[in-house]
């Protein structure tokens, strides 16, 4: 497996790519501003005791502050101005705060008459979990963390980045099956005790190597790049996934570390359902230029439907659960509380999602297997530069 | 004992191998025939990476895609052009080799290094495919068929990229290995098999013209093979005229040499043949 994945690190397209991605994700990264994130930054310099307060801690000494400075520093041509409308931030972001909390209490009590009026077995099972859920992460987890972050944890990165990453992996896997087909190696490996079997196998485990560490590399560079633009303190990885402004009203416990981690994995599943994409098609093309075509173009679909799909909620309810690419877009599982009913129990579309690209990921590597074992037995093999070639 | 029984390629109406029939024992068996005579065909069909149309390939008795691995455990294969790794060193690759021929971790270093040694790498194993010469490549090729001990050894053009020196120790290697293993040695170059080859195998069209040793197949050539001493004007002329000719240098002098059934010219002399004589015989005109 180490020669596999080694085999894939010394294409130079690879690192030709990854130098190009990095350039682009930092420069999409640095260029990217979101309404009135540089006001809130300036706040958050000037006003760094704030950080460590709650909302409700915060607030009361807001308004002694507010009230201090007096009306007079609503003027524009007072010199207090500008301290005013720095706390006038503060004093936006614990509106915000408010509502978020006025509106998670409405949700929640819905939920409790709902759940009394419930008809079937599986709207009271899945109320009931749904209430569970939200107990969990709003009462034990989100409710004593300072709400401030929430502006700066905007993390709303665009569709670039996903396809970046197909990009990435679609060129680091090309090559894995067709190198020997370009060079003629595969001659000496297909006639090797272990055969094409153990070459397969390898290969697949040097490729889901490759695409974990290509998730997990991507991510954290990702991140790190959006942490420096946002100048955060990498202390709030530990923060809850609701201060996140797309997560507000996510019904799971998670951090922020554990919301990137579950990004990674669900990278390295998306990655290796391009894996297994390109060992299908490397037993037709026998060119990793065509190979990188066919795949990528074959692995893009997905996300070009999700595209034109995006204003159709039905088309886009089928793609999610589904899965396939879509998973690289986890907002659209995480924002709200969504399941799915199996044979009465609710199981949530992400679990399913995940659930459906794994079976489809496990039968297009059958597939492959079986036409990579199979196939080149019966084919003319790719013509060498060998002059005793017939 | 390798037994080809009527093996036969077909690729549409194309016959690669058309009833090819040999029998191989012990020592080196050179495979001699011009471009797309089917000898690529028929190592690819021996080493696994084609299935024949009909007829079978038996080893002591016993089919050879019915013994599959346990086949592929007895082989060695070079191919001509193997398109090695060029960012592993060539310690990596026999490693690599060691694991994909099943040779047990703690014999394969050993191993490796041994036979690095012997094809004269031993200075170069921590060193990048990419920096070798096609000579060093070629050794490496060799080092990595013989990783897994094979029963036996199949070399495409082996000596394709060698000087001199490297193609004699080449010869030499094969030729002690050959005692006790089947060698099929691919090749054109006629100098590298006429010392060493048990026999030869000649093949066209996809079929067997003949498998003998050299002796006989030179013995057999007695009669056929003439020098003239031409005048001035007349090489081209002769050269034209006998497609099987080529021009030999003696005693200063250059003379055209005439692989031909009857005497070409009333000048010219017969003279003893030589294996390469066999080969412009054979295949020389598109051969007999």
């Amino acid at each position: 497996m180490k020669f596999e994945f080694k085999k894939l690190l010394s294409h130079k397209e690879l690192w030709i790519v990854l130098a190009l991605s990095l350039i682009a994700l930092l420069l999409l990264t640095f260029r990217y501003d979101f309404a009135g994130f540089s006001v809130l930054k300036v706040t958050w310099q000037k006003q760094p005791h704030y950080y460590s307060m709650t909302y409700q801690e915060a607030e009361p000494i807001l308004q002694k502050e507010l009230a201090q400075l007096g009306p007079e520093a609503q003027n524009e041509s007072s010199p207090k101005f500008a301290e005013a409308t720095v706390l006038k931030d503060f004093q936006f972001c614990i509106n915000e705060y408010k509502q978020q909390e006025d509106k998670m209490r409405e949700l929640v009590i819905q939920m409790n008459k709902d759940l009394q009026e419930a008809q079937t077995d599986f709207a009271r099972r899945d109320l009931s979990h749904a209430l569970k859920l939200y107990n969990r992460a709003y009462h034990y987890r989100v409710c004593p963390y300072n709400r401030f972050l929430f502006a700066f944890l905007h993390m709303e990165y665009g569709d670039y980045l996903h396809w970046l990453y197909l990009l990435l992996i679609v060129t680091l896997l090309s090559p894995l099956f067709s190198a020997e087909y370009e060079t003629g190696m595969y001659q000496i490996l297909f006639s090797s005790k272990k055969g094409k079997k153990a070459l397969f196998r390898k290969k697949i485990l040097g490729g889901v190597l490759g695409v974990s560490a290509a998730a997990f590399i991507y991510t954290l560079i990702a991140y790190t790049a959006l942490w420096i633009h946002r100048g955060l303190s990498f202390q709030l990885w530990a923060a809850p996934i609701q201060c996140i402004d797309q997560y507000r009203y996510c019904p799971y416990a998670l951090t922020v570390a554990e919301f990137i981690l579950l990004t990674v994995l669900m990278r390295i599943l998306i990655g290796c359902f391009v894996l297994a994409i390109i060992a299908l098609v490397s037993c037709f093309c026998k060119k990793s230029l065509a190979v990188f075509a066919v795949s990528g173009g074959a692995a893009a679909i997905p996300m070009l439907l999700a595209k034109l799909l995006e204003h159709n909620a039905e088309g886009m309810t089928v793609l999610k659960r589904l899965g396939l690419m879509r998973l690289s877009y986890l907002r659209d599982y995480l924002m709200r509380y969504e399941t799915v009913n199996v044979c009465g129990y609710p199981v949530s579309q992400m679990m399913l999602s995940v659930l459906c690209t794994v079976f489809l990921t496990a039968f297009v590597l059958v597939t492959a297997n079986i036409f990579y074992t199979h196939n080149n037995t019966h084919r003319k093999p790719v013509k060498t530069c060998s002059a005793s070639q017939t | 004992m390798l037994c080809f029984t009527d093996l036969t390629k077909k690729y549409g109406s194309f016959f690669a191998l058309d009833r090819f029939h040999a029998e191989l024992d012990c020592g080196i068996y050179a495979l001699l025939g011009p471009n797309g005579a089917g000898k690529s065909t028929m190592m690819n069909i021996l080493v696994g990476l084609l299935a024949p149309t009909a007829g079978t390939v038996t080893y002591d008795g016993k089919n050879i895609e019915e013994m599959g691995d346990s086949f592929r455990a007895l082989i060695g294969y070079m191919p001509q052009y193997p398109g090695f790794y060029l960012g592993f060193t060539a310690m990596e690759l026999m490693r690599y080799m060691a694991d994909m021929k099943g040779l047990p971790r703690k014999d394969a270093e050993a191993r490796c290094k041994e036979l690095l040694k012997s094809v004269n790498l031993a200075d170069h194993a921590n060193e990048k495919i990419g920096t070798f010469s096609g000579g060093m490549r070629q050794r490496l090729g060799l080092a990595q068929a013989l990783i897994n001990d094979p029963k036996i050894l199949i070399l495409d053009e082996p000596t394709a990229g060698l000087d001199p020196k490297e193609r004699v120790r080449f010869r030499n290697m094969i030729r002690r290995l050959s005692d006790k293993i089947t060698v099929i040695f691919c090749t054109h170059i006629v100098s590298d098999i006429e010392t060493i080859a048990k026999e030869v195998i000649l093949i066209h069209h996809g079929k067997l013209l003949r498998q003998a040793p050299i002796p006989e197949l030179v013995h057999d050539m007695e009669g056929k093979v003439w020098e003239i001493l031409p005048d001035a004007d007349e090489t081209e002329t002769m050269l034209d005229q006998f497609p099987r000719s080529s021009l030999v240098s003696r005693n200063m002098q250059t003379v055209i040499r005439i692989v031909n059934d009857t005497q070409p010219h009333p000048k010219a002399k017969a003279c003893a043949p030589v294996l390469e004589d066999v080969y412009l015989y054979m295949f020389g005109d598109n051969g007999v």
